[in-house]
C-alpha cells in the first residue's frame, strides 16, 4: 500500500480508503462490531437467562418447539451448557471487549503521551529515568505484568481496563519521545523558542499536533493488543468475572464442552479474530496514510 | 577496421521498460562497435537511457525491463542467445563492472578481501590461500596502501576513494576483456575523482582492457576515452572521437552540451543551460527526441527521426541538418 | 566486544531492579494482602500478628529495602498456599517452560524465515500474497484460541496427539505449534520486508554483475543481511512468546512457570507471583543479551565499533 502525499490531500481519507479494498472491508467489520456492541441490548434473546432444558443446542434457524422454552427466538449460534443463547452472549461480549480495550487505550495514551512529551522535551535525568522504566516494562510480557497487577487488585471490569491502561503506555511514551526529539530539531520550534513562547505552549501547540499521526496509528495497533489481552485475562479467569459474558470467558467455558459443542469454541474465536485482524489492517492502513513508518515497530 | 579487432558490437538494440502507464523503449535502436583496447564513453543527461544501455549489455535488467530486439556481440558471440547460466559465466569473467555507489556496492557484512576473492574462487577455481595472494596483488595494483590489512577490513572502514579502488580491483580480478564503468567517479569528491580516473587510464593502458565508460560528465569523459557516444532519449545522437567532440561537434545537442559546461575560457560569462528538460521516458516526443529543445529544429524533426549519417572523419551523427532527403537514407543504415 | 557485553549486563541489572520495584509497588499499594490470606473472621490482634510475621508492620521504605535485599539473595519467601519455598517451586518448573519456549522459537524461525524469503523473492505472485495473508491472520489469532482449535482438531476430532499433559515428545507438539504461530507470522512479515530491502541494495546488483551463483548470493549475502532485522524482531517478540506460554501452559496443563504464575495470581500467592515474574524477566533479558551477541557476530559494524 503506497499512499502519496498528493493523493492524500486530493482525495481525503475516504477517497483513499475506497482504493484499498482490504482496508475498506476492515473498516466495515469494525463498524459492524461497534454497531453490535451498541445495540446488544436489543437482541431478542437474553444473554444471562439460563434454561437447562435447552442446554448445548447446536446452531439452528428454528425456534425452540417444545413447550416451556425460554425463548421463542431461534438460537442462531446455539446455546451453552447452561442453555444461554450464544448469539446474545457474544454480542454482549463484543461490547465488553470494545469498552475495556477502548478505555485502556485512552488511559495508556494519556499516560504515555504525557510522559513521552515530558521525557523528550525536558531530557536529561528525567528522560533517563522515564526511558529506563519504559525499557524495563518493555522487557516484561504484557500479560505477565497484567497478571501480577490483577493478582494484587483483583479481577473486575474496571480493574482490567486500569491494568491494561497502566501497563500499555510504554509504546506511546517511546514513540512520542522519539518524535519530539526529531521535531525539536526543526527550525520552527527554534523560532517559537526565540520569540519567547513558553515550553508548555510549544509542546502543546506545536509539537503535539505533529505527533498525532503516530499516536493514532499506535493507538489503533495497541487497541488490537488490548482486545487480545483482555480476552486472555478473562480466559484465565483473571479478567472480567462471570456471569458477565466475555469472549475469553466464553472460550474458557468451551473447554469444558469440547466433545459436545464445537460452536461455543468456534464462533467467539472467529469473531475475536475478525475484530483483531480488522484493527491490525486499519492500523497498517493508517500508518501508510500518515506515512509514519516508525510507528508500531513494537 | 577489421572484424577481428572489434570486441563489442551492438546492433539495433531496443530495450523496453514497463511502467504503470504502459511500455516504453528506454533504449531505442542503438548501434555501435567497440575495438579491443579502446575506451568508449557514453554521455547523456540522467534519464537518457545510458545506464539502461549498459545494463542491457550486461544482461542485468530489472524485472520490469526486457530487450525486445537487436543483438549484442562479444568477441563475435551473440550474448542474447545465451542461456541464463551461460550469461552468468560471461559476467564477471569477461565483462567486469564498476558501479557508482562505492559504499553500498559492497556487502557490509563481509571483508573487502573476501568479496574480491569471491569471484576469483568462482570463475578461476582458485583456493582460498591462492585467491588471497592474488587479491592482495590486485589491491596493490589499484593503489591501496597496506593491502594485507585492507584485505581483512570491512567496507565501512574504508574511505569512499579507497572503496572505489577496491571496486576496481574487484572488477579486474578475473581479468575481464571489457570493463563497464557506470558513473564510477560521480559519488566521489573532485580530487579523489581525478585520482580514480588516473588509475583507470593507467590500468587501461597497462592491461589493454577495453572500457565502456558511462557518465553524464563531459569533463570526466574527456580524461579517459578515445571515442564518445552522445545519447539522448534512448537514441544515439552522435558518435565521434574525443577530439572531434570538443573541437568539431556536429549535433546541435552535443554543441549545446559543450556550451553548458564551465571551462576556463567561459569564466565571467554566463553558462548556457539547455532550455527545457530531458523528457521523461513516458513523454518522449516523436521524431528526433531532441527537437523540442533544439534551436535549429525544423518541422521535419518532429515528424521523423533522422537516420544515422556518416560524415568525414568517420563522425556518425543522427540529425536532419546533415542528412538530405535526396541522399538515400534507410531507417538504420549500417556504419 | 567485552565492553559491549559489560554495558549490556549493567543495563540488564538496572532493568531487573526496576521490574522488581514495580512489582513491589503494585503489590503494596493495592491494599492489605494480609486480609486476603487471613480468614474473614480473624480478629485485629490476629491480623497484627500475621503482619509482623510477614514483616508488613514496618514502613514502606524499610520494607522496600528489605525486599530488594531478599530478592538479591533470591529469597522470595514461602508460598502462601503450599508453604513451599517459592524459589524452589519456580526452579522446579523452569525446565518445562524453557523446553516449550525454545521449541516454539525454533519452529517459528525455521519455518518463518524460508517462507518470508520466498515471499520476497516471488513478490507480487500468489505465493507472496498467500504468505502475507496467512501471516496477518496468524497475528490476529489469540494464542488460547489456537490452542483450543488444535486440541479440538488433533486431540478430539482426529485423536492422534495427546490434548494435554507433559512427558513425551508427542505432548510437546500441540503446545509448541500454538505458541509459535504468532511469532511465526511476525517472522514471515519481517523476513519478507527485510529481504525486499536487501534486494533493493546496490550490492546485490554488483554481486550479480560478478556472475557468481545465485545460491551463493542468496545464502551468503541476502540471507545474512536480511537476518539482522529478524534478530531484532525475535528479541522484541520474545516477551510475547513468554506471555503466550502462560496461556498455553494453562490450556495444555504444561507444568511450567506460566501455569504457576496464572495459578498463583488466581490465589493471590504473592511470593510465588514475584518469584515467577522475576524469573520470566530474567529469562527474557538473558535471551535478548544472547541475541545481541549474535548481532555482533553477524554484523561487523556492531562488533568493530563497540
Amino acid at each position: 500500500m503506497e499512499i502519496t502525499k498528493t493523493k492524500r490531500r486530493e482525495k481525503g481519507y475516504f477517497g483513499v480508503l475506497v482504493k484499498h479494498p482490504l482496508a475498506l472491508i476492515a473498516h466495515i467489520i469494525l463498524l459492524l462490531a461497534v454497531i453490535a456492541a451498541v445495540f446488544a441490548n436489543f437482541f431478542p434473546a437474553d444473554a444471562l437467562e439460563q434454561d437447562l432444558m435447552s442446554s448445548l443446542l447446536p446452531p439452528t434457524l428454528h425456534a425452540d418447539s417444545f413447550p416451556g422454552a425460554a425463548s421463542s427466538f431461534p438460537h442462531i449460534l446455539g446455546t451453552d451448557s447452561l442453555g444461554r443463547d450464544l448469539t446474545a452472549r457474544i454480542l454482549l461480549a463484543i461490547r465488553i471487549s470494545l469498552l475495556v480495550s477502548f478505555f485502556s487505550v485512552v488511559i495508556a495514551m494519556i499516560v504515555g503521551v504525557t510522559l513521552g512529551l515530558v521525557s523528550g522535551y525536558i531530557g536529561g535525568a528525567v528522560d533517563n529515568v522515564i526511558m529506563r522504566i519504559v525499557d524495563a516494562l518493555m522487557s516484561l510480557p504484557f500479560v505477565v505484568l497484567a497478571i501480577a497487577v490483577v493478582a494484587a487488585i483483583g479481577p473486575g471490569l474496571i480493574n482490567v481496563a486500569l491494568v491494561l491502561g497502566f501497563t500499555g503506555w510504554v509504546t506511546f511514551a517511546k514513540l512520542v519521545r522519539g518524535e519530539v526529539l526529531r521535531i525539536r530539531e526543526y527550525s520552527f520550534i527554534e523560532a517559537a523558542n526565540s520569540i519567547g513562547c513558553s515550553s508548555i505552549r510549544i509542546l502543546i501547540k506545536h509539537i503535539l499536533p505533529q505527533t498525532m499521526g503516530i499516536i493514532l496509528v499506535n493507538a489503533t495497533l495497541t487497541m488490537g493488543q488490548m482486545i487480545v489481552s483482555e480476552a486472555t485475562l478473562s480466559f484465565l479467569g483473571l479478567g472480567v468475572p462471570a456471569p458477565t459474558p466475555t469472549l475469553g470467558g466464553i472460550l474458557a467455558d468451551a473447554q469444558q464442552t469440547f466433545f459436545a459443542a464445537w460452536w461455543i469454541m468456534v464462533f467467539p474465536g472467529l469473531i475475536l479474530m475478525a475484530i483483531i485482524l480488522s484493527i491490525n489492517i486499519i492500523g497498517d492502513f493508517l500508518r501508510d496514510y500518515f506515512d509514519t513508518s516508525e510507528a508500531g515497530s513494537r | 577496421m577489421s572484424e577481428q579487432e572489434i570486441l563489442l558490437s551492438v546492433r539495433n538494440l531496443r530495450t523496453l521498460i514497463k511502467t504503470a502507464n504502459g511500455t516504453f523503449s528506454a533504449v531505442d535502436g542503438v548501434n555501435f562497435d567497440l575495438e579491443k583496447g579502446k575506451a568508449l564513453g557514453i554521455v547523456g543527461e540522467s534519464g537518457s537511457g545510458k545506464t539502461m544501455l549498459s545494463m542491457s549489455i550486461l544482461g542485468l535488467l530489472p524485472q520490469t525491463a526486457r530487450i525486445s530486439e537487436g543483438e549484442v556481440f562479444l568477441n563475435g558471440e551473440d550474448l542474447r542467445t545465451l542461456s541464463k547460466k551461460e550469461y552468468k559465466k560471461i559476467r564477471g569473467k569477461k565483462i567486469g563492472t564498476i558501479f557508482q555507489e562505492p559504499l553500498t556496492s559492497f556487502d557490509p557484512l563481509y571483508t573487502i578481501g573476501d568479496q574480491i576473492a569471491e569471484s576469483l574462487k568462482h570463475h578461476c577455481g582458485l583456493k582460498r590461500s591462492e585467491a588471497r595472494i592474488k587479491v592482495i596483488e590486485l589491491l596493490e595494483t589499484v593503489g591501496i596502501p597496506r593491502p594485507e590489512s585492507v584485505y581483512d577490513e570491512f567496507p565501512f572502514q574504508l574511505s569512499g576513494g579507497m572503496r572505489q579502488r577496491a571496486m576496481i580491483a574487484m572488477a579486474l580480478a578475473p581479468s575481464p576483456e571489457i570493463i563497464i564503468a557506470d558513473e564510477p567517479t560521480t559519488a566521489l569528491d573532485v580530487t579523489i575523482q581525478a585520482q580514480i580516473l588516473e588509475l583507470l587510464k593507467d590500468l587501461q593502458k597497462e592491461r589493454n582492457v577495453t572500457v565502456l565508460f558511462v557518465s553524464h560528465d563531459l569533463g570526466v569523459i574527456a580524461e579517459i576515452v578515445d571515442e564518445v557516444m552522445v545519447v539522448y532519449g534512448g537514441q544515439v545522437m552522435e558518435h565521434t572521437d574525443v577530439n572531434n567532440l570538443f573541437y568539431n561537434p556536429a549535433h546541435p545537442y552535443t554543441k549545446a552540451l559543450l556550451k553548458a559546461r564551465p571551462t576556463l575560457t567561459t569564466e565571467g560569462k554566463r553558462l548556457r543551460a539547455i532550455a527545457g528538460q530531458v523528457p521523461s521516458l513516458e513523454a518522449r516526443p516523436s521524431g528526433c527526441p531532441f527537437h523540442p529543445r533544439c534551436e535549429q529544429a525544423t518541422e521535419k524533426c518532429s515528424k521523423k527521426a533522422p537516420p544515422m549519417t556518416v560524415l568525414e572523419n568517420s563522425i556518425r551523427v543522427a540529425c536532419w541538418l546533415y542528412c538530405h532527403e535526396n541522399e538515400k537514407s534507410g531507417e538504420q543504415p549500417n556504419v | 566486544m567485552i565492553k559491549f557485553i559489560l554495558r549490556r549486563l549493567i543495563q540488564s541489572l538496572v532493568t531487573i531492579v526496576i521490574i522488581v520495584s514495580v512489582v513491589f509497588l503494585v503489590l503494596n499499594l493495592s491494599g492489605d494482602p494480609i486480609r486476603m490470606i487471613a480468614s474473614p473472621t480473624a480478629s485485629e490482634a490476629d491480623l497484627a500478628q500475621l503482619r509482623s510475621a510477614y514483616g508488613l508492620d514496618k514502613p514502606l521504605a524499610v520494607r522496600y529495602v528489605n525486599y530488594l535485599s531478599k530478592v538479591a539473595h533470591l529469597e522470595f519467601g514461602e508460598s502462601l498456599r503450599t508453604q513451599q519455598e517459592a524459589l524452589q517451586m519456580v526452579l522446579k518448573r523452569l525446565p518445562a517452560t524453557l523446553v516449550l519456549a525454545f521449541s516454539a522459537l525454533v519452529l517459528a524461525t525455521i519455518v518463518g524465515i524460508p517462507i518470508g524469503m520466498l515471499a520476497a523473492l516471488k513478490k507480487g505472485t500468489s505465493i507472496d500474497s498467500t504468505a502475507v495473508l496467512i501471516s496477518m491472520i496468524g497475528q490476529a489469532m489469540p494464542v488460547f484460541w489456537i490452542a483450543l482449535l488444535l486440541i479440538f482438531l488433533f486431540g478430539v476430532l482426529i485423536p492422534i496427539l495427546p490434548p494435554s499433559g507433559y512427558g513425551t515428545p508427542a505432548h510437546l507438539v500441540l503446545p509448541t505449534i500454538s505458541l509459535s504461530l504468532f511469532l511465526l507470522a511476525g517472522i514471515v512479515r519481517v523476513t519478507r520486508s527485510s529481504t525486499l530491502e536487501v534486494l533493493s541494495q546496490p550490492f546485490v546488483n554488483v554481486l550479480n554483475s560478478k556472475g557468481i551463483s545465485e545460491h551463493l548470493i542468496l545464502i551468503k549475502h541476502i540471507f545474512r543481511n536480511a537476518s539482522i532485522p529478524v534478530l531484532t524482531q525475535l528479541s522484541l517478540q520474545m516477551r510475547f512468546v513468554i506471555g503466550g506460554s502462560v496461556v498455553v501452559e494453562s490450556v495444555f496443563g504444561w507444568p511450567g512457570i506460566g501455569q504457576l504464575l496464572a495459578q498463583s495470581a488466581y490465589g493471590r500467592d504473592y511470593p510465588v507471583v514475584i518469584a515467577s515474574t522475576f524469573f520470566i524477566a530474567l529469562f527474557i533479558l538473558v535471551f535478548s543479551m544472547v541475541l545481541d551477541i549474535f548481532y555482533g557476530l553477524i554484523d561487523p559494524r556492531v562488533r568493530v565499533w563497540k
